[in-house]
């Protein structure tokens, strides 16, 4: 699964690398602000919130080509429409996982583009 | 008139933070941008907007927004709108999985348009130019 599709992100924005690493990194700096809740609405089985947190991550992750955390979410988020929350740890363990594969790989490529 | 793309003013509605940004560094090069956050952040920015008489060129609205969505938002800009005696601004709606039942919904609201996310540059400009904001010439797409 890829991680990060930074290639199209670039092209979205007409070949813009510049903007483009703008984008990730502001998305970056909002993740935690979006995470904490989103925690704290599975450990409180909070479906609706959890579906619109989720909902939300999946939105700006699909936005800037997080493809891997994009799909993370949308589960996460579908699983809090579904009203069961049953396997809503192990879904939020996928997610973290995939914003730490994240940010290693913008930490990674940043600076080499 | 063909407006003065210099003098350009966009609202973009979104809950996504991420979602906000990109149309704003998107449009920025065409005109002025404004950001809200929900319908009841739109609705301010109308209001402020209306008072210093100088209304939005183009309204672009997320459809899918948690607490009051883009179709009920644009239920109630319209409603302002009337109610102030000032044009429809045109909108275009902006959605990642929208059924054809909110997009007729926008249609009837008077949308003019709408955007696929994750956005494109060249869609957004492409829009642009049909809504005739910017000319063709102006987009920057052209050699």
């Amino acid at each position: 699964m890829t991680v990060l599709d930074r290639d199209a992100l670039v092209r979205r924005l007409m070949g813009n690398e510049e903007l483009a690493a703008t984008i990730i990194n502001g998305f970056l700096d909002e993740i935690p602000d979006q995470m904490g809740p989103l925690r704290e609405a599975v450990e409180q089985r909070d479906s609706p919130t959890v579906q619109r947190l989720a909902h939300g991550l999946k939105g700006s992750a699909s936005t800037v080509g997080a493809i891997a955390l994009s799909e993370a979410t949308a589960r996460l988020e579908a699983a809090g429409r579904a009203e069961d929350l049953d396997d809503a740890g192990a879904l939020l363990g996928k997610v973290d996982c995939c914003v730490q594969e994240l940010i290693g790989e913008v930490s990674a490529t940043s600076g080499t583009a | 008139m063909q407006p003065d793309s210099e003098t350009l003013k966009f609202l973009v509605v979104d809950d996504i933070g991420t979602g906000r940004s990109v149309l704003e560094a998107m449009l920025s090069r065409y005109g002025e941008v404004e950001t809200a956050s929900g319908g009841e952040d739109a609705l301010s920015a109308y209001r402020e907007a209306a008072a210093s008489g100088e209304m939005y060129d183009l309204l672009l609205l997320d459809i899918d927004m948690p607490g009051m969505d883009g179709i009920t938002t644009l239920k109630k800009l319209r409603e302002f709108e009337r109610l102030e005696g000032l044009s429809e601004t045109k909108t275009v709606m902006q959605t990642a999985s929208s059924t054809r039942e909110h997009v007729q919904a926008a249609v009837a609201e008077g949308a003019v348009g709408y955007l696929l996310k994750p956005l494109n540059f060249v869609d957004v400009v492409e829009m642009l130019v049909r809504l005739e904001l910017i000319e063709e010439s102006e987009s920057g797409l052209v050699d």
